[in-house]
């Protein structure tokens, strides 16, 4: 069973902040470990499973991996080992080892507390957090062109596959081009029509209610009350220990 | 060219979200300040989508693929609204995918959105030729260059905010390795926005903002 650390979408924004935040400044190997036990014990508290954060993994590690594979062998002057044509030097694996631990940590952050929220509840959270109401509109239409734009892209190539005519590279840019340009096209239509309907409805006018904002539960600011201590604790040991 | 969490230091990443808030404050007060400021924004979301969907267009640059960015696109259609849409772009895919990052939502707002106002700069400047030879120069120019100026952005940022320190020799060799791997990609992005603004400019001229 699912217990989430913080119910409110408001404090779990917040909170994820505070903390990425607070880990992006920790370089202490004492720190640095105190920031993986709070993040293992997030993780565990909201019983995340590991396959879940393996997969999301999968793709936004690669200028991670880019940098970390690189410095150990290009960054500082005390040799660790000589391994023939490379050299494995200190200062760039702690580097190395500090920027992946944090990557890591602050990616589970965004799982454990972004990942299961549905995001149109993510983007009242924003409107309550007083994002202006020219953003909110934009990312709840977004929201609602993103699968359209999806699916009608992935159905263009396939007919445009099955017309066949292998083109050469030129030709091929120009017909991506070509695509994109129809796909805009018939997107633009839609989000018109889309908008439109919108406005008729009431939506934006002078007066229209707005979807109301419960009141935050007691629990959740002792939670996050809790999150900011711990964060400022490990920021004192970085600048203590 | 998205800077994930945990490599650069806090200064940089909370500077990215003062200048990347600085940038959206004026353009939210260039956008209020039009006739109707909300007539662009279903082709801003539009837009938006497209840009959040640019990762499932692969291009081929023999011997691979590589997928748009998209910000010259985005600046000539949008004008100021490109720099709220990359934005919001940028959030939804590290929410969604955990491509970029959050603390660095800022710094990459940044790398991406000054290339996509350079692009309305341009076009706007530059793109009422008669013509059509000229217009499709300048639209080339409008992709190829977003993409290099935001390369250029991409490196200086990186390379100012590694934690560990690079020698000379080691610095120039990343310069030089991650501009020579975006040529193709400037030089593809390029065509193709020149193919969908010179696409779009018989079809549909209205949808862009710069013409």
């Amino acid at each position: 069973m699912r217990a989430e650390p913080i119910r409110d979408p408001r404090l779990r924004t917040v909170a994820v902040l505070g903390l990425a935040f607070t880990f992006s400044a920790l370089h202490g190997a004492a720190a640095l470990g105190g920031m993986v036990s709070l993040t293992l014990a997030l993780i565990f508290l909201s019983a995340t499973p590991a396959a879940r954060l393996l997969r999301a993994l999968r793709l936004p590690g690669l200028v991670v991996a880019g940098i970390v594979a690189i410095l150990p062998f290009t960054s500082g002057d005390i040799i660790l080992a000589d391994l023939g044509p490379v050299t494995l030097r200190a200062e760039g694996l702690g580097a190395a080892t500090g920027i992946a631990l944090r990557f890591l940590c602050i990616f589970a952050l965004i799982t454990v507390f972004l990942g299961g929220l549905p995001l149109p509840h993510l983007i009242n959270a924003l409107r309550g957090l007083r994002l202006p109401a020219l953003l909110v509109d934009m990312a709840l239409l977004t929201l609602r062109h993103i699968e359209d734009f999806r699916h009608d892209l992935t159905r263009m190539q396939t007919a445009m596959r099955l017309r066949g005519g292998q083109q050469r590279w030129f030709g091929q840019l120009r017909q991506t081009g070509w695509i994109l340009a129809s796909l805009l096209l018939r997107s633009h239509a839609r989000s018109e029509r889309v908008y439109h309907a919108m406005i008729l409805r009431g939506h934006g006018a002078p007066g229209a209610a707005l979807p109301e904002m419960p009141l935050v539960a007691g629990s959740d600011k002792i939670a996050l009350g809790v999150l900011i201590a711990l964060a400022a604790g490990l920021l004192a040991m970085e600048h203590l220990i | 060219m998205h800077i994930p969490d945990g490599i650069l230091p806090l200064g940089l990443t909370l500077g990215g979200w003062v200048a990347a808030g600085g940038l959206t404050a004026i353009s939210l007060n260039r956008i209020a300040a039009q006739p109707d400021p909300r007539a662009a924004l279903p082709r801003a979301s539009m837009m938006t989508a497209a840009f959040f969907a640019a990762s499932l267009i692969h291009i081929p640059i023999p011997p691979t693929s590589v997928h748009l960015m998209l910000s010259g696109l985005m600046g000539a259609m949008l004008g100021w609204y490109a720099i709220p849409a990359i934005l919001i772009g940028l959030a939804f895919q590290a929410v969604m995918f955990g491509h970029g990052g959050l603390t660095t939502l800022g710094v990459n707002g940044v790398i991406l959105g000054l290339p996509a106002l350079a692009a309305f700069g341009l076009m706007r400047s530059m793109g009422h030729f008669a013509h059509p030879v000229m217009r499709a120069l300048v639209s080339f120019a409008t992709g190829a260059g977003a993409v290099l100026l935001a390369v250029a952005l991409f490196t200086t940022v990186l390379l100012a905010g590694l934690p560990a320190h690079l020698d000379a020799v080691t610095e120039r060799a990343a310069i030089m390795a991650l501009a020579i791997a975006h040529l193709p990609l400037a030089l593809a992005e390029g065509m193709i926005v020149a193919a969908v603004l010179t696409f779009l400019r018989r079809t549909s001229p209205e949808m862009i903002i710069a013409r």
